[in-house]
């Protein structure tokens, strides 16, 4: 029977109508909808046994206690150790992420910079190593460690003991008003001056149980005196503005009301400063009325324990003389003797070292210029931020090479001209020491989680190259755990919440396995005493103090603007940042990023600028593209400008913005651009 | 009894830290706002708001504000207008789910929602190299063009309910399912558990005389309220409270 | 060159002028079609909508073209079940509008959705609560008939007609058209209904909330007449375009003299109904959900006038134009009015969708504000310029207007 084409099209009909009954069409839309709902390249999510590890964090020093959810070994999550009372911060529910950041250094590296962008060439540990100068009777050596108190610590105080010439540089903050801690859980009222009180100056914890108490009307009262509404400011019982600039001022006046110029320590030229500092005279200097400040004073001592808290951001924004000065107030307002602030004491060091051995620390703005061939920067970062130009003037003008131990190619290690990065947060042990406003030390050591990338060196190994002594990471950790053990002080605070005597632990092994386990060794400090050494004034400091008090009294600055950085101070000193940190920068605008400049309406028309713009700003010789936002809530005359690493780095490694460098109440200039 | 899940955040008490958002993000599997993301493009479950009186310098007050999905109860706006059914309520536990396998990325729910608590897929989820190693097994990844929001942590309930059954229970016993912001949060502001419970703090809370919830006039019953003393801050319930408070505060 | 398939009797440009014609258009498609693909590829992050502008440029157009669109729908159903017969002469440009209309909006919806993979799932799991599913059954409903009504125009070319089949499929067909037309304006109510409905039931967002009548918003009904206002508008303004740049006169004066007082009825319906809406929103629906009316017009950009410039302007003078006989029967007024007429909705769907997206909710929200890439844009190009190449191929070689022979002999 011949095909006709009638016969072919019948057959092509009936076939499309019966395939509807076939489950062909039907597979092919299931098909359809799955494959729409898993791209192969949305990634997949771990599968494996979940564990629930015990740790502490460690990319502060403060060290909260962590519980890791862990899949297969890997952690998934970070969350406060339950029963610890402790909670953590944005940075540590995703210190786990550090492991992975995009800057990661994968091995021993140099750094070259051409132009703006920064590049690195992989090199062998050995040759990185061969690149190290011998460091002899010429070449000095400065170790700068910004996180002290730790296992490697010790090792590179004593290293550097043995090498006469060379410098163990830490913060100058460190090095003077860190060693001095708030009792913020017994205060009554706090004044915080510029200070980030209520927004990562201490511990989550320690801020929360501020919150609880104001929220449960226990009498606890918080002052905010701050040039910008701060996050501080927002959250304190009072805010009062003053002028930028002027909290040395606040201070002296109310070291005046204090009647501090009649305690018998202090130096006549002192003396003569707080005398003649009356409320009147600077009142308006501060931009508040003298009725303001007596009240401010009236406040801090109606209702004792009273502390006042400056700056300690961590981002330099408050010098050393306006330190001292917050140190002689609250020893004034009586806080030394009711021991609302204690001097911290210091970590016992390893076991096997001692004390007269080691190095003392030297404030990194004392080491002299052109001094020193090689720099290493430790590759933890600690409380307090450092600048490049602080550590380049050091160096000799001849050969000279800066090696950082950096796990991440921010901050810092982007200027260095070696990378031997040692192992990120979770990799390998890491240690905490303790947050710099407590009055208590701590001594605490993170469990590794993540399988540690080969190319990461620990800092044990870098330093023994050049003494000729090697030793283990983990063996540091324990010799450090021993001589803490064999101080026989301080208690141990499991993450239970549970405490230990240290006396009643049996012995180093038992210590570390404790310590291992998420618990945290603690020593309360004594009584702060008249005797903290380093927040002494001395001459040159009390003059450069009238300096400054009479320039602001001429109102030097009022025709500029003046800039006002406000931080988050947890950022201010660590740059590395989970890239899920976009959640609280650019995808909310919760946190400003640095490069937006806020401004008073009054102040955006005086330089012609608007809201959103772009524009320059402009301080001394620094200037830097902004983007204008204009907040009714800000006084005229002021740029409040978000100070810290910026997380729009995540992506590169150029250094912060130029906010961080500038000292507060600089003037400034912001135009059109 | 069904649970009604809700909701409590003491205002009062909020600090701004943005831990609820972050923990949301790491527990959510939200990956990180690629290069160019705004506040605008960006998914954030739960996101702080700050806001303020009005005022100028220096009469200015603020307040942080998480807002993340109300959980409506009532006209719910996003479940009536998908047109494929991929948003629904569970009416075990009062939740609004999203369905993000069988969205189409129409963005109707988004223009429905009072809050602005949708968020859009813009870009296909991304984390750096290696990262995606740390994510929650509970919860997928959601690709690009597609809606997403907050479920009030249903892998969590998920893991609850296994937990409970192994137990051979047939009810969460509630200390396993907390969201991962109550659990973050450090000042404890954000109170979570089942309204229907009258026992439950967040059943008290949400009665208490601070409480207040937002834009409550639209009608459709939000499960998430908040607290405050201030009335100022209180008044930011709608804009008719908003203008009688500003008028007030004028005399 | 082409000349086979120019309809008999009718001067038609030459094939040179034609391509110089057409090839711009193809150009503009060809980059819109690019920037299509960009969006498609690439994903949503190529357009400016973000999570606030969850709707943008597409959505404000798509609903402007289909209200544009309606004449297709009304015309027919008044010329086959109405028997307006003085509509003949616009019947099949009609079609050909609102197959242009209807299919390029289903083009740029494709794109604009997060996943058109799943498109289909509307109909596999339908919502039927949801605004949005009718529209999408509507549309893809009606599209199907506008294809079919397509048909018959694409039959009358010459070199169709020469196939005897065709030819007694073509008059099978014109037996269908009432039917067609009566499912066709049956579907289209229910779709611009449905368009308008999408925004009259966001209990979240009273700026666009509406009181419902039964179980529809009072934009549902509103929708469809300010459509069945503007279909006949649109018709008389693209007729008056194609004539005068094909210096040509295609239509009698009648035909568009009975468009215009359609429109006009239609309008000043539509505004009596929308006046009394807007009191009633204004002073109810609107406060009583905790949104004063008057904070909606205190927005930078959005004052009141634009209330007034769509219910005065680009409301009132037109119908007043459009009803009045002296000034309908003017050409000029004519095309004025009707001009008029499409701006009022235009101004009309771009409230709706973009205004009340600007507008914050939450008293901490701020006013945003949107301008669209250039993707979007271009995307929105390509149908415009597929709109422009399809009315001209069918323009050239199909007898779109009856009477033109008829009037060129004249």
């Amino acid at each position: 029977m011949p095909l006709t084409r009638r016969d072919i099209l019948r057959f092509a009909g009936a076939a499309t109508a019966g395939i509807v009954f076939s489950p062909l069409p039907w597979k092919m839309l299931d098909d359809v909808a799955i494959w729409t709902q898993t791209g192969p390249w949305i990634p997949k999510v771990p599968r494996g046994p979940i564990s629930h590890v015990p740790s502490i964090c460690s990319v502060c020093p403060a060290g909260c206690p962590v519980t890791a959810r862990c899949v297969a070994g890997v952690p998934s999550s970070l969350r406060a150790a339950s029963g610890s009372g402790q909670p953590l911060c944005p940075i540590g529910l995703t210190g786990h992420h550090l492991a992975y950041h995009p800057l990661r250094v994968a091995g021993p590296c140099l750094v070259e910079h051409r132009g703006e962008k920064v590049l690195t060439t992989s090199l062998s540990l050995d040759e990185a190593l061969r690149r190290l100068p011998s460091v002899d009777g010429d070449r000095s050596v400065m170790i700068v460690d910004q996180r002290p108190g730790r296992a490697i610590s010790d090792r590179y105080r004593a290293f550097v003991r043995q090498h006469p010439g060379s410098f163990y540089a830490v913060p100058d903050d460190d090095a003077s008003m860190r060693t001095v801690g708030y009792d913020l859980e017994r205060a009554h009222t706090i004044l915080a001056v510029s200070t980030p009180l209520l927004d990562g100056w201490t511990t989550p914890a320690r801020t929360a149980r501020l919150i609880e108490r104001r929220s449960k009307n226990d009498g606890l009262r918080i002052l905010a005196a701050d040039a910008a509404r701060s996050r501080t400011a927002t959250l304190a019982d009072r805010w009062m503005p003053i002028r930028p600039g002027s909290e040395a001022a606040l201070l002296v006046a109310l070291l005046h009301l204090a009647h501090a110029h009649r305690q018998p320590d202090m130096t006549p030229s002192m003396r003569a400063i707080i005398e003649r500092t009356t409320p009147e005279r600077v009142a308006a200097a501060i931009g508040v009325t003298p009725v303001q400040l007596r009240h401010v004073y009236e406040k801090l001592t109606e209702r004792g324990p009273s502390l006042v808290v400056v700056g300690g951001d961590g981002s330099n924004s408050v010098d050393a003389e306006t330190d001292r000065l917050a140190f002689q107030l609250n020893r004034a307002l009586g806080a030394a003797s009711n021991g609302a602030i204690r001097q911290r004491p210091a970590i016992p060091v390893s076991e096997g070292l001692r004390e007269r051995d080691l190095a003392v620390a030297t404030p990194l703005s004392s080491v002299p210029d052109a001094s020193v061939a090689l720099v290493i920067i430790d590759g933890d970062e600690g409380t307090c931020h450092l600048s490049w130009e602080s550590i380049v003037r050091t160096l000799h003008p001849g050969a000279s090479i800066v090696v950082s131990l950096s796990p991440v190619l921010t901050a810092l290690a982007s200027h260095a001209d070696l990378i031997i990065p040692s192992p990120a947060p979770f990799e390998s042990f890491g240690e905490a020491t303790g947050d710099g406003t407590d009055i208590a030390c701590r001594y605490g050591v993170s469990r590794p989680l993540h399988p540690r990338r080969p190319g990461s060196v620990d800092p044990e190994l870098v330093l023994g190259h050049l003494s000729g002594q090697v030793i283990e990471h983990e063996a540091a950790l324990r010799d450090k755990v021993a001589g803490i053990w064999a101080s026989r002080r301080g208690q141990i605070r499991t993450p239970d919440g549970s405490t230990t005597n240290l006396t009643s632990v049996e012995g180093a092994g038992s210590l570390w396995t404790a310590l291992s386990e998420g618990a945290v060794w603690t020593l309360e400090g004594a009584p702060a005493s008249a005797s903290v050494r380093a927040l002494e004034s001395d001459a040159s400091a009390t003059d450069r103090l009238a300096a400054r008090l009479s320039e602001l009294a001429a109102g030097g600055a009022t025709s500029t603007i003046a800039v006002v950085p406000t931080t988050w101070a947890p950022v201010t000193s660590c740059s590395r940042l989970s890239p899920l940190m976009t959640k609280l920068y650019q995808e909310s605008g919760l946190r400003p990023t640095s490069e937006v400049a806020a401004v008073a309406p009054a102040t955006a028309h005086a330089c012609g600028v608007e809201d959103g713009a772009v524009a320059e700003l402009r301080a001394g010789e620094q200037s830097s593209k902004v983007k204008v936002r204009v907040s009714d809530s800000l006084a005229p005359g002021m740029v409040q400008l978000s100070a810290g690493p910026d997380p729009v780095g995540f992506r590169s490694p150029e250094p912060p913005a130029v906010a961080n460098a500038l000292p507060r109440g600089r003037a400034a200039e912001l135009r059109k651009s | 009894m069904p649970a009604r899940y809700g909701m409590v955040i003491d205002l009062d008490r909020c600090t701004g830290c943005g831990n609820c958002t972050v923990a949301c993000a790491v527990e959510n599997n939200i990956p990180p706002g690629p290069p160019g993301v705004t506040d605008r493009t960006g998914i954030t479950w739960m996101r702080v708001y700050e806001a303020d009186n009005g005022e100028g310098f220096p009469e200015t007050q603020s307040a942080f504000v998480p807002v993340m999905c109300m959980q409506c109860e009532e006209h719910t706006p996003c479940v009536s207008v998908c047109p494929q059914n991929a948003v629904e309520v569970d009416p075990e536990t009062g939740i609004v789910g999203q369905i993000p396998e069988r969205c189409l990325g129409c963005r109707y729910c988004m223009a429905a929602c009072p809050y602005h608590a949708r968020y859009f897929n813009w870009w296909d989820p991304k984390w750096p190299e290696g990262m995606e190693k740390t994510l929650n097994p509970d919860v997928s990844p959601r690709m690009r063009g597609v809606a997403e929001k907050c479920n009030f942590c249903h892998g969590r309930l998920h893991t609850a309910r296994e937990k409970a059954a192994a137990a051979g229970n047939a009810a969460i016993d509630p200390a396993d399912y907390v969201p991962a912001c109550v659990e973050s949060c450090p000042t404890q502001a954000i109170v979570f558990g089942d309204l229907n419970d009258p026992a439950s703090e967040v059943a008290k809370l949400s009665r208490d005389e601070r409480a207040f919830r937002f834009l409550s006039r639209l009608g459709t019953e939000p499960k998430v309220s908040y607290l405050s003393s201030r009335a100022w801050v209180r008044s930011l319930a709608d804009r008719v409270l908003a203008r009688d408070q500003k008028e007030e505060a004028r005399g | 060159m082409d000349s086979q398939w120019i309809p008999r009797g009718l001067q038609r440009t030459s094939f040179p002028r034609f391509l110089a014609w057409i090839l711009p258009w193809a150009g503009l498609l060809a980059w819109g079609l690019f920037g299509a693909a960009l969006c498609l590829i690439e994903g949503l992050n190529q357009t400016n909508m973000d999570n606030r502008f969850a709707f943008g440029l597409w959505i404000y157009l798509d609903l402007t073209i289909i209200a544009f669109g309606a004449g297709a729908f009304f015309t027919g159903f008044l010329l086959y079940l109405l028997r307006r017969e003085a509509l003949r002469p616009v019947i099949n440009s009609a079609v050909v509008l609102g197959l242009i209309c209807y299919s390029g909006a289903i083009i740029v919806l494709m794109v604009d959705v997060g996943q058109p993979l799943r498109a289909w799932f509307t109909f596999w799991h339908p919502n039927t609560h949801s605004m949005l599913t009718e529209v999408t059954f509507c549309l893809t409903c009606y599209l199907t008939v506008l294809l079919i009504e397509y048909v018959p125009v694409l039959l009358k070319n010459r070199q169709f007609r020469r196939i005897p089949k065709m030819l007694v499929f073509e008059f099978e067909l014109h037996k269908l058209m009432p039917i067609l037309a009566g499912v066709g304006a049956f579907l289209s109510f229910f779709h611009q209904g449905s368009l308008g409905g999408l925004y009259g039931v966001m209990q979240g967002r009273p700026f666009a909330f509406r009181e419902a009548i039964g179980i529809w918003p009072t934009t549902f009904f509103l929708f469809i007449l300010s459509a069945m206002a503007a279909g006949p508008s649109f018709l008389i303004v693209t007729t008056r375009l194609v004539e005068s740049l094909t210096k040509k006169r295609l239509v009698d004066d009648r035909a568009l003299r009975t468009l215009g007082r359609i429109s006009g009825f239609m309008l000043a319906g539509y505004l009596a109904l929308k006046a009394i809406d807007t009191l009633v929103w204004i002073n109810a629906t609107s406060p009583g959900a905790g949104f004063p009316a008057y904070e909606y017009y205190e927005r930078a950009s959005f004052g009141t006038w634009i209330l007034f410039l769509e219910i005065g302007v680009f409301g009132v003078l037109p119908a007043l134009l459009l009803l009045s006989r002296h000034t309908r029967e003017h050409r000029g007024w004519l095309l004025t009015a009707a001009g008029l007429v499409l701006s009022g909705i235009a101004l009309n769907r771009f409230v709706l969708t973009i205004q009340t997206l600007a507008l914050p909710t939450l008293t901490f929200d701020p006013f945003l504000s949107y301008v669209p890439s250039w993707q979007e844009v271009a995307t929105f190009t390509a149908v415009v310029a597929y709109g422009v190449l399809l009315y001209s191929l069918s323009y050239r070689y199909l007898p779109l207007f009856p009477q033109e022979r008829e009037l060129a002999q004249s």
